[in-house]
């Protein structure tokens, strides 16, 4: 039954937030959220939206289908999905030096996976990301920019994998069963035992990996950019 | 269906709280799957099944492994499981000569899958078309999924609105679990509706760190644990007697099985932790039954 709660659009200043309920059939979620953008945006235009799928599941086509189809009737750029799978949009390649790390790392630009990429997943995408979850164990995430992984990283991550040896990685629980940054890469065996398990940021120097644990600067900057 | 219309008799012999009214009623279908084998789904489904219709519930098991049937075995219904799902689906043979009704609980009912056909036998639309023309004759449906990730495990999560993971303890167990659960969610079994249970546990190997713990499960699935089955030599005994451990009653297991049953059915319980199992926890289980 569709409910006027299916779709709820937030004003966040600059831009809107759209939630839209795992209620909604999949056919339908298309028309349902560009009639209720348009139904706002009409009355209080603004220039971005963010759309958080919540728990629905959608493979990389039909998010980008959507994505598209919201910015050609609405008029509005869609700056962020927050997605439960690890089927995510592409974004703009950006490069990030570690030492600039605070600075360069765009948040807002990030593309945020709010739940766990699973055993057998691979999720190849390009730009910054932000794993909310785990990097489970046989899952991968790659990326053409940096990342940075909340949860666990037990699996796979490729950070910097179009060549980039300036993306960093980070994770606030390093466990991983290899880490590649740029063309460099480092086994389970390579991490030390003081920084398995805990907060870990990685980049390379020269041609190595370089690993420490640094939590802070990553912290204190917050990662969830949803006003 | 209406060759389905079974008549209830009640298992337990109390009048259970009806789910829905009669024309209301729409099963929940359950999928138990885990990708790896010998982790303990059909033992699960067999018991899990029965408790629910000790519960009072009018329950369907079907076994999902076509060729490698495993289901009546255990449940001790071989002998009356003449007919398969498969011919049952190819309309060789009508529904009510394919389902066998338990003798002992007679709100349970069995389909058992073929010894001789191939998992390429079925496919996910005519088992999604066949479980729902049956969702409203009964309240649970419960499938036994055969192990990997091939058609007979699509077939089985095909006509699921709910699932339940089963998993051992151990890394592999894990990590298939994890993928299966990726691919239930990508099937479109809603996260909400996923859940698992941790099988085989011996807590001595816990403590020793050579078999993982549930919360270390627990926070690689993200999903609800509903049940903690500790390794139970009643429960080979029984597989082995063909006589699932539900109807042993007096048996750590068995009052498990019973939790788990009352959690599916929607009893606001606390699923019984294994690692919190005293020795006396274990005597009072036994006889609080």
């Amino acid at each position: 039954m569709r409910s006027r709660h299916d779709v709820v659009i937030e004003d966040h200043g600059s831009r809107w937030v759209a939630r839209i309920s795992e209620n909604i059939p999949l056919r339908s979620v298309t028309h349902q959220v560009i009639e209720k953008i348009n139904e706002v945006n009409r009355a209080n235009p603004k220039a971005g939206i963010i759309i958080d799928l919540k728990e629905r599941a959608m493979h990389l086509s039909a998010i980008e289908k959507l994505k598209a189809e919201i910015e050609e009737s609405c008029k509005i750029s869609v700056s962020q999905v927050f997605s439960n799978t690890s089927d995510v949009l592409h974004q703009r390649r950006s490069s990030h030096s570690l030492a600039e790390l605070t600075e360069t790392f765009s948040y807002d630009k990030a593309f945020y996976i709010r739940s766990s990429v699973r055993c057998g997943v691979v999720a190849d995408l390009e730009g910054p990301v932000v794993l909310l979850g785990n990097l489970n164990a046989g899952g991968s995430l790659k990326s053409t920019g940096s990342i940075c992984i909340l949860g666990e990283c037990s699996g796979e991550a490729w950070a910097g994998s179009a060549g980039d040896a300036n993306a960093f990685l980070f994770a606030m629980s390093f466990k991983p069963v290899r880490i590649r940054i740029g063309d460099c890469f480092i086994g389970a065996s390579d991490v030390p035992a003081d920084l398995y398990g805990g907060p870990v940021m990685c980049g390379v120097t020269g041609n190595e990996i370089t690993m420490r644990k640094h939590p802070e600067e990553i912290l204190s900057k917050g990662c969830v950019t949803i006003e | 269906m209406s060759d389905t219309n079974v008549e209830i008799k009640n298992g337990s012999g109390d009048k259970p709280e009806p789910l829905k009214s009669q024309k209301e009623r729409y099963a929940k279908v359950f999928v138990i799957a885990s990708g790896k084998g010998g982790v303990g789904k059909t033992t699960i489904s067999a018991n899990l099944g029965l408790a629910l219709s000790l519960l009072g519930r009018k329950v369907l098991l079907i076994d999902g492994d076509a060729g490698l049937k495993n289901l009546d075995i255990i449940m001790g219904l071989e002998e009356y499981a003449v007919h398969d799902i498969a011919q049952c689906i190819s309309g060789k043979v009508k529904f009510s000569a394919a389902v066998v009704q338990d003798p002992r609980v007679s709100s349970l009912f069995l389909i058992s899958a073929s010894q001789s056909g191939d998992k390429t036998q079925l496919s996910p639309q005519k088992m999604a078309e066949f479980c729902h023309e049956l969702m409203k004759d009964f309240d649970y449906i419960l499938i036994d999924s055969p192990a990997g990730i091939e058609n007979g495990f699509l077939c089985s999560v095909a006509p699921a609105t709910h699932a339940i993971v089963v998993i051992t303890p151990e890394h592999v167990s894990l990590r298939n679990a994890d993928r299966i659960i990726g691919i239930i969610e990508s099937l479109g079994i809603l996260r909400k509706n996923i859940n698992s249970i941790v099988n085989k546990i011996e807590t001595h190997l816990v403590k020793d760190a050579l078999a993982l713990d549930v919360d270390e499960i627990q926070k690689v699935l993200s999903v609800p644990i509903i049940g903690q089955i500790p390794f139970d030599y009643d429960v080979i005994a029984s597989n082995f007697k063909k006589r699932p451990v539900v109807l042993k009653g007096r048996s750590l297991a068995a009052s498990i099985f019973l939790n788990i049953a009352k959690l599916i059915d929607g009893e606001k319980i606390t699923p019984i932790q294994v690692k919190k199992l005293s020795i006396l926890d274990r005597f009072l289980h036994i006889f609080s039954r």
